[in-house]
């Protein structure tokens, strides 16, 4: 037997029940409530499956029984909707909803069915009548509104639905529908106003704030005129207004609304809106916010520990925010008041050593502190010792970073060799920039020796020390000077200007390949980029050619993460093993592709 | 008419069948010069997709591919890391010469087949090992599940692959151990829920009807590859048509207690006379199985070994034991392998590991084929629930791997050559 005869025999049972009368009686007998959920499912995953003319026999043999089943003449609506078939279909429809005792969802049913089928007119004309024989019910009106607005006429459609709330008063479903068919009208004002009646009356307004979508212009409008009609208005108004402004993304504007509201509330709201709006500004990740809020709610209260908590809070998202002021102001505060010792007072200390590091001097001596107060972990004091010897590098203070670094070995008593591997390396650099290029070696010689360093540690001083070594003094010393000159944090003018200067001399592809990675470090992606490529054209056999044109795909596929086949990453990735098969990156590149090819079919849909 | 006109309509026929293509070749070693064995399937599969020609020379090399010499091929070779050698008209002769002088045969491959996963929408604590197959020789594939292959679906497909499914609708027997798990409760959820779509009294009526489904998908001339439990449980639902052998948990009643006389071998494809495990606590089924590695009666692993075939004369066989390793190491699954006494008359026993027991096996049923593979994953011996998947990355070479890859280009060979 074919698979076709097969698959005949295997749907004769689904076209018995639904086509025989005598089946139908049974059906009649048996369809339960359990048994119409079922029999609209089994529709659903017909029409699911691209079968809908089967889904419509289920639905319709349901029907013929329960003739006012909801779910089966609402799936029905939306899949002979879809198939531009509606028409064939609204005496059921008319039957279920013109029904003396038809509910409000079946009556609406028979209006969405009309519209459906292109009869505005006549759901007009039903809507009206549903509203005059029953006035006091709500979705007469909105489903009066529909009919207009699909006629072409919003104003109309306004005009039902405050006709209704003037019959049945301050429902919200009023609010909601007006909203939403003032925000189509372009009538931001008054979408704003019917927003702001639904939060003073506790309604929801979650269903017109989605009606504003993701259109940025529609959005800004929609804000500036939430701004603007919640402006006298109680509070509760106003710190909605917030609210829904760090929601949809503009933390300023809910940050002036929560200024000029602060003030004007009595002290327990005020600590409360405060509490509530940080936690807003902190969830919606507008740090900044936050932190002011935090800040003035810890100057509120006198519970030393709730107060020290809010400071944390303050001080902690200003750190995240970047706002370095106010950050190391509420670190400042907090560790004068909580002990020493204590996680909080530790973490501040680091956070507010982070933040005073352009203040050398001063930044020393909290190290010094830090060090006396926190001996231990080493590497927690490595790292800051690191941090340190780079502003002074930054700062053009070379001999003072060589001495952070010299006398860092101090504090591993311990004998950490990774440690002690991570602060040689770093040596290494400084004694570059200063043009010490046979101390530089030598320190970098120390990192690689210790054999139990980190595998990064290790690859980064062999590879320095390697480009060191294969050059003469004079061009290791220009190197230097160019690796000096990307930590200082040039303006891009005077890195570009300083990579010409270097590119005119000599180069070698470990060089252009140590500075593209030093260009990543400080921050200067693009420009690595750059000279990646001029790495390539200038060296297209070299190994490190390869490695750069890895690292470029990297980069861009971190600005365009879901990218096709056809994407520049990925065609970086194939160039590089296509042109480069025996490089030791190629598979690692077949891998990146593979995974990127198949993150970009899941996004895609497909499997 | 005429041996002048006879001569010239030929060479016009052999002028029409040439492809359009570069007149050189590549050739795709299969043996240790292969730096990526699974993706050069995926490979071959591409240049089919791509409705371009590809030999299998079967045995040369391990089982190498002729593929055209086309800049896109090369391209795409170099890209999945799959070794490929230039071979011109003397030497493509000189191999056509070798294959004709020795136990190998070159069988053309004309079109990529329809590949279908039989899967659960869900997804399950455990891997696929052909899903794993598949997505990295990127080899493209669809997923159809009890609906699917009711609605009669599954005549779409070349290829259909099941794997780990309990087609005696018992849960693989996992309903006592696994109690209250989430994936269990899912599991059970959607497969009562499709019964009930379906109009079936149980999950064990309605996955028999799902068996019936896919003999008649083999019957009517697919191709039929699967794994673990789905090879003695579809069997074992086939032959239970009219007799419970379900636990009380998966349909409300015992199993029979004569249901080992009750069963209907007729209806199997694969095996007869089987007894039954009819504990329900016991993550076993019957005697089909040799290692029963859910049970006190467990076998440890061992190696298991491919047969070898004639290539000339077995050519289906041949195709299916392609490997560059002929001993491989065992592993295990929920069924592991097949006791020989438990084989139809007409089975061929592709591999067989220790005492005798068979690993791997093809049968052919109506117009169709179909190979069972015991064990889970051939990359992981014990895999267990919960382990995370193998990375085929870093078992490229995996020669059980192959034997599921060697199954999925089968369908695409030329129909004519099929002798088995």
């Amino acid at each position: 037997m074919t698979s076709a005869c097969l698959r005949t025999l295997v749907f004769i049972p689904l076209v018995l029940l639904v086509s025989s009368p005598g089946l139908s009686v049974a059906l009649a007998q048996r369809t339960t409530p359990q048994d119409e959920r079922r029999l609209v499912e089994w529709a659903a995953r017909l029409d699911a499956v691209d079968r809908p003319d089967e889904a419509i026999s289920v639905l319709e043999g349901l029907l013929d029984e329960r003739p006012a089943s909801r779910p089966g003449l609402a799936l029905l609506l939306e899949v002979a909707a879809r198939r531009e078939r509606v028409a064939p279909f609204l005496p059921r429809f008319a039957r279920a909803g013109g029904d003396e005792a038809a509910s409000e969802d079946l009556r609406r049913l028979w209006i969405d069915a009309l519209l459906a089928a292109g009869l505005a007119d006549s759901a007009r004309s039903v809507a009206a009548g549903w509203a005059e024989a029953r006035p006091t019910e709500a979705g007469a009106y909105v489903a009066w509104a529909s009919a207009e607005l699909a006629s072409g006429d919003p104003e109309a459609g306004a005009e039902a639905l405050r006709r209704g709330r003037r019959k049945l008063g301050s429902r919200s479903v009023f609010a909601v529908e007006l909203g939403t068919l003032s925000l189509q009208m372009g009538d931001y004002r008054a979408a704003a106003d019917e927003w702001v009646r639904l939060t003073v009356t506790d309604g929801d307004a979650a269903v017109l704030e989605e009606a504003v979508g993701g259109d940025d212009d529609v959005r800004d409008a929609f804000v500036d005129a939430v701004a603007a009609a919640v402006r006298g208005m109680p509070p509760a108004a106003i710190v909605a207004a917030s609210h829904l402004m760090l929601r949809f993304g503009v933390p300023e504007r809910a940050g002036e609304l929560a200024r000029d509201l602060e003030g004007r509330l009595p002290l327990p709201e005020r600590s409360e809106f405060l509490a509530r709006f940080a936690e807003g500004a902190r969830a919606s990740g507008a740090h900044n916010q936050g932190a002011w809020a935090a800040e003035r709610l810890a100057d509120l209260i006198a519970d030393p520990v709730r107060r020290d908590r809010w400071r944390a809070s303050a001080a902690n998202m200003a750190f995240q925010a970047g706002d370095s002021t106010r950050a190391r102001r509420a670190f400042d505060q907090l560790l004068r008041s909580v002990a020493r010792g204590t996680d909080v007072h530790r973490v501040s200390a680091r956070r507010l050593f982070s933040l005073t590091l352009s203040e050398t001097g001063r930044a020393e001596l909290m190290l010094a502190d830090f060090q006396r107060t926190y001996p231990q972990p080493e590497s927690e004091l490595v790292e800051m010792r690191i941090e340190l010897a780079r502003s002074f590098v930054r700062a053009d203070r070379l001999s003072d970073a060589e001495r952070i670094l010299v006398t860092g070995t101090s504090i591993t008593p311990t004998g950490d060799v990774v440690l002690h591997a991570r602060l040689a390396l770093e040596l290494g650099y400084v004694r570059l920039y200063v043009g010490d290029v046979v101390g530089a070696i030598r320190a970098l010689e120390d990192a690689t020796s210790a054999t139990a360093s980190e595998v990064g540690t290790r690859t980064s001083a062999i590879r320095l020390a390697g480009a060191l070594a294969s050059s003469d003094s004079a061009t290791a010393k220009r190197f230097g000077h160019l690796l000096h000159l990307i930590a200082r944090r040039p303006t891009p003018a005077e890195l570009e200007e300083g990579l010409r200067e270097w590119e005119c001399g000599d180069t070698s592809p470990e060089t252009m390949a140590l500075a593209a990675s030093g260009l990543d470090e400080a921050g200067f992606a693009a420009q690595a980029v750059a000279l990646r490529e001029r790495l390539i054209d200038r060296y297209p056999v070299a190994p490190e050619s390869p490695v750069a044109l890895l690292a470029i795909a990297r980069h861009e596929r971190a600005l365009q993460p879901f990218g096709d086949a056809a994407s520049l990453p990925v065609s970086r990735l194939e160039r590089l093993i296509l042109e480069y098969p025996e490089s030791a990156v190629t598979p690692l590149a077949r891998r990146l592709r593979a995974e990127w090819l198949a993150i970009s079919r899941s996004e895609a849909g497909g499997g | 008419m005429s041996a002048l006109y006879m001569r010239v309509a030929l060479a016009v026929l052999v002028v029409l069948a040439v492809p359009a293509r570069g007149s050189g070749q590549l050739l795709v070693p299969m043996d240790d010069a292969q730096e990526n064995h699974l993706k050069a399937y995926g490979l071959a599969y591409k240049v089919l997709e791509a409705e371009e020609r590809a030999d299998w020379l079967l045995n040369y090399r391990d089982g190498s591919f002729i593929i055209p010499d086309m800049p896109a091929v090369r391209r795409m070779a170099a890209l999945m890391g799959v070794a490929v050698e230039p071979v011109g008209p003397a030497e493509l002769a000189r191999i056509r010469a070798e294959i004709e002088s020795s136990n190998m045969e070159s069988v053309p491959l004309e079109r990529a087949p329809k590949v279908a996963v039989y899967k659960p929408p869900n997804s399950s604590p455990w891997d696929d090992a052909v899903t794993l197959a598949l997505e990295y020789a990127e080899i493209p594939y669809e997923t159809v599940w009890d609906t699917e292959v009711l609605a009669g679906r599954l005549s779409d497909f070349d290829w259909l692959h099941l794997h780990h499914e309990d087609f005696t609708g018992q849960y693989s027997k996992f309903y006592l151990t696994y109690a209250g798990t989430e994936w269990l409760r899912e599991a059970v959820e959607r497969n009562e829920g499709v019964a009930a779509e379906f109009g079936y009294p149980s999950v064990p009526e309605l996955k028999k009807a799902v068996a019936r489904e896919i003999r008649a998908y083999v019957e009517g001339g697919g191709f039929l590859f699967a794994m673990c439990t789905a090879t003695e449980t579809l069997d074992l639902a086939l032959a239970a048509r009219t007799t419970d052998i379900a636990a009380f948990f998966a349909d409300g009643s015992p199993v029979d207690p004569a249901a080992d006389r009750t069963m209907d071998w007729g209806q199997a494809m694969a095996f007869a006379n089987a007894a039954l495990v009819h504990e329900p606590s016991i993550s076993a089924f019957s005697d089909i199985d040799g290692h029963l590695v859910n049970t006190p009666q467990r076998l440890p692993l061992s190696s298991f070994t491919l047969f070898d075939f004639s290539a000339k004369f077995d050519p289906v066989p041949t195709m299916l034991t392609q490997s560059h390793v002929r001993v491989l190491p065992d592993f295990y699954g929920l069924t592991t392998s097949f006791r020989r006494a438990r084989l139809k008359p007409g089975m061929i026993v592709l591999a067989e590991g220790g005492g005798g027991i068979a690993k791997y096996i093809h049968g052919v049923y109506g117009e169709g084929t179909f190979t069972f593979y015991g064990g889970h994953d051939p990359e992981d011996p014990q895999h267990l629930i919960g382990d995370p998947p193998t990375d085929l990355e870093l078992r490229r070479h995996s020669p059980g791997y192959r034997l599921i890859l060697n199954n999925v280009l089968f369908p695409a060979a030329k129909k004519k050559e099929l002798k088995t």
